[in-house]
């Protein structure tokens, strides 16, 4: 659809029940579907729900979480890892690069234990990788 | 506080020619005298008056999301940058940091200030970010640091208002995501007479009594900023001393006063979408 | 120490009937002890004892030159240092926020002439005046840290004596006090217009005061509140949640009440001190 419908954050968009689900850029408070972003409503049809989404007119901001597939470039290997700076996330370009990890069990599918890091990856490479699930130590 | 010797000082004996033109400025109780009998203010305002504002987002190219705001004379530039690891962490947390920074400039003020945050600028950034915090969805950027700053570069009274006005601009500019548009404002109190909007000559005139035959007056300075979709205050300070039942009738004024902000906000972040849109249309 | 969402509910559940986790009702406060002119070198000296809170205060008063713009008046700085011992965390710079933000409530609170009056602290207009430095040092940190402060610095305040300054001799630029030589002959500090904070912190629906350490984490929002006689000297809003008007209103006349009462009590305790008494923990 053509018409624009602008929205800020906190502006109530509608109520939250089983037609429309809060989805990118919405939150949901009390019942109600409220927007994140300043930007544009999009209503998004998904397996019978509709789903609520704000796009932000500039670029998003977007951070590396779980399950994103990111592009990254090794700078330093040793034995156990390998650390990366994470270039790309998705399809959007980072305008600073952050920091991570890829360790030795996660190289590859088969054979974990007889990964060699060096054989795999030098410094300058870049890589495709999945951002893995953080375990939370207190 | 330290020595700056990265910069070159000027000499250390210095004072401002305005204390030795004592006998010409008129004291405190004059001034509040005057504002008395006027009923009005200097400019023209009534006492609970907020001044104009002028709003722009986007004047800082380098920075993800920007703002800049005059209220009149008092001039804030606020800026905000994409969120970034924090430096010296090794733990994890579930939500993301907020860093504001808040300073004058050294030509902002009439007395000059120096390059080093001294103990205002440091108070005034904490209760920018305890404004802040409430505002910006922190879990979404766990682990995470966005970073805002807020220069002022002509103080003419509630500057920090005016800051994080802006900051909540810059921020949606930014597209970091937030829970509400967050709108501030500061009053004045002096005895009976209250000031919205305060400049810098009544800020300076409410932060102190006068001194004459009536005990136990009030006078302070309120600085409040609300959410205003969800009615919550994300943030307040009182300074000075104010009774009880003066304090519960400002907040009523303060609420309204932030809420007559809203509109002005809403007409700035909605230009800039617009003009975003048609220039990626055009594109 | 961080709890587990089923301790958050216990808490919660507690403050609703009114039966905190130590037995306590939603106003009462933890046992407190307190002593007075305990550090032997500082011209005052308190020491306060909140449960599992330790705060120390030393006053120390030094000669020195009077501001430019404020001739008449005297200096007041408060300076806090978290200790390693309170915990671990406060190692090297890491309580220099909380230090930070409690020395900074300390002087917005200290700050109007009502609550205390600077130009008791001047010796010579323009030349000389005292200069008071306390110096607060957190022992242990047992939750509720704004009240154990601005009691013990109120008790160290009241505890401390300046000595009289019997004549002066001008000689051209130089200046020379007569201090009095008796150990004895000094003057006491007007500390009967002291604020007292209280910091009140909102659990679910209801407001309570002095929360230990598990209670400060159940929190959605606090203010800290300094009474000064009858009116606020200050009121901060402090921890990560935003607050709605009535519960601002509700809290703000919660601490008023709480903070007069506390005051009074600290009264009856530093009038039953007599000088000269052989009990504490550094004699």
């Amino acid at each position: 659809m053509t018409e624009l419908r602008i929205c800020l954050p906190g502006q109530r968009l509608c109520l939250s029940d089983k037609v429309y689900t809060s989805g990118q850029g919405t939150y949901e408070r009390q019942g109600y579907i409220y927007s994140q972003l300043t930007g544009c409503l999009d209503i998004v049809e998904k397996d019978n729900v509709k789903v609520v989404e704000v796009h932000s007119s500039g670029e998003q901001t977007v951070v590396p979480g779980q399950g994103d597939i990111i592009t990254a470039q090794v700078y330093i290997i040793t034995q156990q890892y390998a650390k990366c700076n994470i270039k790309c996330v998705g399809d959007t370009v980072l305008r600073r690069p952050f920091r991570a990890v890829l360790r030795r069990e996660d190289v590859r599918a088969t054979e974990k234990d007889r990964v060699e890091i060096y054989k795999s990856f030098r410094p300058g490479d870049i890589i495709l990788a999945r951002v893995a699930e953080r375990s939370i130590t207190d | 506080m330290p020595l700056d010797h990265k910069r070159i000082n000027g000499p250390d004996e210095t004072l401002p020619y305005s204390l030795f033109a004592k006998q010409s400025t008129p004291s405190w109780n004059q001034i509040f005298k005057e504002l008395q009998k006027e009923g009005k203010r200097s400019d023209a305002r009534g006492f609970l008056d907020h001044r104009k504002v002028f709003l722009k987002t986007g004047i800082v190219s380098q920075a993800k999301g920007s703002a800049y705001i005059e209220l009149d004379n008092s001039k804030v530039i606020v800026s905000v940058f994409d969120p970034h690891e924090i430096p010296n962490r090794q733990d994890y947390s579930l939500k993301g940091e907020i860093y504001c920074e808040f300073k004058f400039a050294p030509f902002s003020c009439k007395k000059r200030r120096l390059h080093q945050k001294d103990n205002e600028e440091n108070q005034y950034s904490a209760i920018m970010k305890q404004a802040l915090e409430s505002t910006v969805c922190r879990h979404e950027f766990p682990n995470f640091q966005v970073d805002i700053y807020a220069l002022v570069l002509h103080n003419d009274g509630s500057c920090l208002s005016a800051a994080i006005t802006a900051a909540g601009i810059a921020l949606s500019h930014a597209g970091v995501p937030m829970y509400d548009i967050i709108t501030s404002v500061t009053l004045g109190i002096q005895k009976d007479m209250i000031l919205l909007d305060p400049n810098v000559l009544e800020q300076s005139l409410c932060s102190g009594p006068i001194l004459d035959d009536t005990k136990n007056s009030d006078h302070g300075i309120v600085v409040i900023s609300i959410l205003n979709n969800h009615n919550q205050i994300s943030q307040f300070y009182q300074s000075g001393m104010i009774s009880l039942e003066k304090l519960n009738q400002t907040v009523e004024l303060l609420q309204k006063a932030c809420s007559d902000l809203v509109p002005l906000i809403q007409k700035c972040l909605v230009k800039h979408v617009i003009k975003t849109l048609k220039s990626s249309g055009e594109g | 120490m961080s709890l587990c969402e089923a301790e958050k509910t216990f808490v919660l559940h507690g403050v609703e009937e009114n039966f905190r986790l130590d037995g306590r009702e939603r106003e009462d406060y933890r046992p407190m002890e307190l002593e007075t002119d305990i550090v032997l070198h500082a011209f005052g000296s308190a020491r306060l004892r909140l449960a599992n809170t330790d705060v120390l205060v030393a006053v120390k008063i030094e000669i020195d030159v009077p501001f430019p713009e404020r001739s008449k008046e005297g200096k007041l700085e408060f300076f806090v240092d978290c200790s390693a011992n309170a915990t671990p965390d406060f190692e090297g710079r890491g309580g220099e926020d909380l230090a930070v933000e409690i020395a900074n409530t300390l002087s917005s609170a200290y700050r109007s002439k009502h609550a205390f009056d600077l130009t008791k602290l001047c010796i010579l207009k323009g030349k000389k005046c005292w200069k008071v430095y306390v110096d607060i040092l957190l022992l242990e940190c047992g939750g509720n840290l704004f009240d154990a402060v601005s009691l013990a610095v109120k008790a160290a305040l009241w505890n401390t004596q300046v000595p009289k300054v019997h004549g002066v001799n001008i000689d051209g630029n130089n200046i020379e006090l007569n201090v009095s030589e008796e150990l004895y002959d000094c003057d006491r500090l007007d500390v009967k217009n002291a604020p007292v904070m209280v910091t009140v912190c909102k659990i679910g629906e209801k407001c309570i005061v002095d929360p230990s350490v598990a209670e400060e984490q159940c929190s959605v929002g606090s203010i800290v509140v300094a009474v000064s006689g009858d009116k606020f000297s200050t009121v901060l809003q402090t921890g990560t949640g935003s607050l709605h008007p009535a519960t601002l209103m509700e809290s703000l006349k919660l601490g008023h009440r709480v903070a007069q009462r506390l005051d009074e009590a600290l009264w009856a305790t530093l009038r039953q001190i007599k000088p000269g008494q052989d009990v504490g923990f550094l004699k």
